[in-house]
This record gives C-alpha cells, sequence and structure tokens, in this order.
C-alpha cells in the first residue's frame, strides 16, 4: 500500500508540478487579428531580448492555431527578458519596434529530491524492521541523490534558462497602427521629431484588465493565502492488521475517536482558476497526537459572488498513540499444540506509549469560498481523509507451569518463551466538516 | 563561478555523509535473569536451609560455586535468590550458560522435614527470564 502511495506522490507531481525548465515548450506565441497578421505577412520580423551586454535575436513566424485560419498568431523560440522588442521591416526597408511584455514562470522543481526521496527516506527511517542497514541506504541515497539533483538541477537552469519566459496569453496586438512601419527613411519622417520618438522610444505594452494575478505592466503577480480552519472529524476504520506478519489471540482494540481537527494552511494562488500549498492538520486528543502536513493542490470555480474549491493533497504525518489499556489472557495452546496439562500459556500486551509512526495521508476535499472583506474570506468545507492509527504493545508469551512437589509443596515456574514489539494499524477514513478563515495578501 | 562554488559545496558535504554513514552495527545484547522464591503460606513459621550450586560453562570461563543459606519464613514471608547478568556480542569470549541447582531443605514447626531440589537453566544466545515461586503449605 505505502507502494502504491509513494507512486501517487510521483504521478501528483509529474501532473500538477511538471512544468520545471526541463518540461517547458521552447517557443511562445503572440496572439495577433487577421488584419494585422495580413499586414504582417509581407513584412520581415524579428525578436531581440532588448539587451546590450548580449543581443539575442530570434526569427518570428507567422502560425495559425490548429489550423484554425481565424486565429493567427506570432510564434518565437523563447529569450529571457521581461521585455523583448518586435523588430518589423516591410519591403521598402521602412521599419517599427514593438515591445512585447514576457512572464518569468516559476514552478515547483521537479527533482528527485523533491518527488520521490523525501517519501522513501521517511519510510526507510520510520521502518521498525532493520533500522541500521535502512539508515545506511538512506545516507547513500540521499547522497547520490543530492548529486544527481544538484547537477541536473544546475544544468537544467543553464540550458533552459530562456524557457522561463513566456508572452501572457491575455497580450495580443490587434491593431494595425501598433505595427504599422513608420517611414524613417524619407526626410520628412526624420524632420517631424514626434515621429522620431515615436520609432525610438517605444512605448511600454500596458495591460486594460488587470486582474489580482497580472498586473498593468503584464507582470505575473501571486496571492498569497493563510487558512485557519476548524472543523469535526467523524470516523470509521475500514481495516486493522498486524504489521510484520505479527499475530494476536486476544482482541486489541485500536480505535481513533471522533473529535475536533484544526488546521492551518498556506497556500499560493498564481491564477484565478488555481491555487496550491500547504497545510499542517492536528487532531485534538488526549490518547492519540496525529498530526499530518500535505501538499494540496485545488481548482476553482467561479460561484456567485464566491468559490467553489475542489481540491486534494498528498502528505506526510505522524502518529503518536499516548495512553492506552494493557491486555492478557492464557491459553492451553503454544504455536498450535496443546502445551500439555498443569500448563497455560499466557500471552500478554503491555502497552507502550508514545512510539511514532509515520503515514501517508490522502485527502479530497471540498469548500465555498466566500469573501466577506477585500482582503478575508470565509469557506465552509467538506473534506474525506485516510489515514492509518497505530497502537504498540510488547508482547509476551510465558509458559506457566504448576507443580505438585508434595502435597504440601506446590512450585509456579514462569518461562517466558519470546518477547516482541507488535504494532496494530488501523485504516481510518474520516469526514470532516469544517469552517475556516482565509486572509489574503 | 558561484554555481560550481555551490556545486562543489554539495559534493563535499554529500561526500562527507557518504563516508560517514561506515558505522558499526550496535551489538546485541543477550539478558539472563533467573529468580528462585520460597513462599511460606502455612500458619506457622517454618526453617528453610538452602544450597544454590552454580554451574557456568563458557568459551573461557568455567565452573562451579555453592552458597549456603539458612533463615527462618514467618507465615506470609518469603525469600528470593535472583540472578541477572548481560552478555554481549562485542565481546564473544564472555558469552556463558549457567546452570541453577537449588536444594531446599523445609523444617516446619512441628520438625517435619520436607526436601526440594529445583534446576533452572539459562537459555543459549536468546534472553532467559524464568522465575519460580515454591509454596509452602499446610
Amino acid at each position: 500500500m505505502n507502494r502504491i502511495l509513494s507512486l501517487a506522490v510521483v504521478i501528483f507531481a509529474l501532473l500538477f508540478c511538471g512544468c520545471n525548465s526541463a518540461f517547458r515548450p521552447s517557443k511562445t506565441q503572440i496572439r495577433i487579428s487577421q488584419d494585422v497578421a495580413r499586414y504582417l505577412a509581407k513584412t520581415e520580423m524579428v525578436i531581440n531580448n532588448n539587451s546590450t551586454k548580449k543581443q539575442i535575436v530570434r526569427t518570428v513566424r507567422i502560425e495559425y492555431l490548429e489550423n484554425d485560419t481565424q486565429r493567427p498568431q506570432l510564434t518565437y523560440k523563447r529569450v529571457q527578458g521581461k521585455i523583448v522588442i518586435l523588430q518589423i521591416k516591410d519591403y521598402r526597408g521602412y521599419v517599427r519596434n514593438v515591445a512585447i511584455p514576457q512572464v518569468k514562470l516559476t514552478a515547483y522543481p521537479l527533482l528527485l529530491s523533491t518527488t520521490t526521496s523525501p517519501s522513501i527516506a521517511y519510510f526507510l527511517l520510520a521502518s521498525k524492521k532493520n533500522q541500521e542497514r535502512n539508515f545506511l541506504v538512506v545516507l547513500f541515497y540521499q547522497a547520490l541523490v543530492t548529486n544527481i539533483d544538484a547537477w541536473a538541477g544546475a544544468t537544467s537552469m543553464l540550458a533552459k534558462h530562456n524557457a522561463r519566459y513566456t508572452v501572457p496569453k491575455s497580450f495580443s496586438i490587434a491593431e494595425l497602427s501598433d505595427v504599422a512601419t513608420l517611414d524613417s527613411a524619407s526626410p520628412a519622417f526624420l524632420r517631424k521629431e514626434e515621429v522620431l520618438a515615436k520609432l525610438l522610444d517605444i512605448p511600454m505594452p500596458i495591460n486594460q484588465n488587470p486582474t489580482p494575478f497580472l498586473t498593468t505592466d503584464y507582470q505575473k503577480k501571486y496571492q498569497f493565502i493563510f487558512t485557519v480552519n476548524s472543523g469535526y472529524g467523524m470516523n470509521q476504520a475500514i481495516s486493522s492488521k498486524f504489521i510484520n506478519n505479527q499475530a494476536s489471540r486476544v482482541p486489541l482494540p485500536n480505535n481513533m475517536a471522533n473529535g475536533m481537527w484544526t488546521s492551518y494552511g498556506f497556500h499560493i494562488q498564481p491564477h484565478a482558476k488555481y491555487q496550491w500549498g500547504f497545510s499542517y492538520h492536528t487532531k485534538a486528543d488526549p490518547n492519540l497526537s496525529c498530526n499530518y502536513l500535505l501538499n494540496e493542490i485545488g481548482f476553482l470555480i467561479p460561484c456567485k459572488k464566491g468559490n467553489f474549491e475542489i481540491g486534494g493533497g498528498l502528505g506526510w504525518g505522524m502518529a503518536r498513540h499516548i495512553h492506552g489499556n494493557n491486555y492478557v489472557d492464557s491459553f492451553t495452546t503454544f504455536q498450535n499444540k496443546p502445551v500439555g496439562s498443569g500448563r497455560l500459556l499466557e500471552e500478554g500486551y503491555k502497552f507502550i506509549p508514545n512510539e511514532k509512526h509515520t503515514f501517508l495521508p490522502v485527502n479530497v476535499h471540498v469548500q465555498y469560498i466566500y469573501p466577506i472583506k477585500k482582503n478575508i474570506e470565509i469557506t465552509a468545507s467538506a473534506s474525506y481523509s485516510r489515514i492509518p492509527s497505530y497502537s504498540d504493545f510488547t508482547k509476551t508469551e510465558t509458559l506457566l507451569i504448576t507443580q505438585k512437589i508434595t502435597p504440601t509443596i506446590t512450585s509456579y515456574k514462569r518461562d517466558e518463551l519470546s518477547q516482541q514489539q507488535i504494532t496494530i494499524k488501523t485504516i481510518n477514513e474520516i469526514y470532516n466538516l469544517g469552517l475556516s478563515i482565509r486572509v489574503k495578501f | 563561478m558561484k554555481t560550481a562554488k555551490i556545486l562543489f559545496t554539495i559534493s563535499a558535504i554529500t561526500a562527507t555523509m557518504f563516508f560517514a554513514s561506515c558505522e558499526p552495527f550496535s551489538p546485541r545484547t543477550v539478558i539472563q535473569e533467573i529468580s528462585q522464591t520460597i513462599q511460606n503460606d502455612k500458619a506457622d513459621s517454618i526453617h528453610v536451609k538452602t544450597i544454590i550450586v552454580r554451574l557456568q560453562s563458557g568459551n573461557t570461563s568455567t565452573g562451579v560455586d555453592t552458597s549456603n543459606y539458612s533463615y527462618s519464613l514467618a507465615s506470609g514471608e518469603n525469600k528470593s535468590f535472583k540472578f541477572q547478568k548481560t552478555l554481549s556480542s562485542a565481546n564473544s569470549n564472555l558469552w556463558t550458560s549457567t546452570t541453577f541447582n537449588y536444594y531446599f531443605e523445609v523444617i516446619d514447626s512441628k520438625g517435619k522435614r520436607d526436601l526440594v531440589k529445583r534446576t533452572i537453566a539459562t537459555k543459549d544466545y536468546v534472553d532467559t527470564k524464568i522465575s519460580e515461586i515454591i509454596v509452602i503449605t499446610d
């Protein structure tokens, strides 16, 4: 099961976070109108990176989106720079420079250290079996992976540094006057200083419809969100088993009680329809300490004044059972064989408090986000989480022998045959209804 | 140059981790615990003579030693003889197994005499936790 969850973490990361430089497309596009496309078809176009240090020039082509002649676009190989210059030269040699805005993309770095390694290291170190060997494996593995990532990450960043810059989708060139070349060769043009200024002083593009995620100068903006949530979780235990093929003939309860859950979240919203972040969840229970950190992603659907968010998360958690009972029972068999007359096999289970167990929690949630002030929102949420709970016992198997030596002398002997730590694991499904406050800045 | 310095630092740290990981495994320990108790559940006191013969065998040490005890136990009173030893795999020369022979001579207030012999031995290479209570009743 742990392997399936680890695989899910990797797939999750690949699906939602796989947009770092190594995976980004090499080209970017500028939407243009048909009039502009028809005009530019008769010109030569290049893009330069607007840098005096090392100028990079790219050729620009007109393309039609998926063979749709109604939706032309300019395409060029990506180049670094927040403003690049589109240089247009018509057949008469007249020129025009147009400033094109670009946004710098940021994303979750997709490396071994940030995807598979935390899960692998976490479970190897948390395993109760072969701890010394696991510790060595983790050290070797981390040493190897850190080196691979350091070199691969640096290589990717250097080799693909241009791929991080793209033209925002909301930017377009619709007016012919924005791209029409200026008669720079004409003596009349040179006399008119205001026209010359038009050639040299290229106006910066202005975003007429700024959003919380794209500024008036077409720069990307993020919203940061702090969330405090409190809710009541109803628990349903779906299965229990002893880990490492252990067994018990004495029923050992391992329930997680219903109760209050609190969470604190930090999310980043880079887009109107998407947010991601981390949330820390903790259960208010005097008998059980259960905390977990989720890496969450959510999609926002506008609904009236607010938004519906549908999201999910995977993460890492730690559970610690604080209080528990001891159990004992005796049997007439040991390993399915009778122990003989005058003998009993005692199975004793002594609760071990505060044993730490790590796990991978899974969460799916739906919430309605309603703004009450400019930067403050309230939410009502329903979530489903899958969390294991653990109880640890020292299991002792003791042979009890009663022997009548003489009518007045009796021997009572206890011979401890085995002692081992056993762990019972119960998978819980928690249905949580909660309220939260979100502060945006 | 800055990138090269960062990469060199990361490589140096991870190489140190790599070689620092060559730590020895922690040695295994075996615990031997043996307890013998005599309990007087008679209405009157009893007098007990106890001889404990300890036979020890091991890689480097073998031997026999004997201990003698003479004592009285009032009604409801008991006396225990406990043995505890921890063996470590770090020094296998010290691995030993021990056998205890307990000889009890019980004389009650009326002069009635009972002789009891009990034997308890340690287990090889695994923990031993054995306790015995001999209860004397009317």
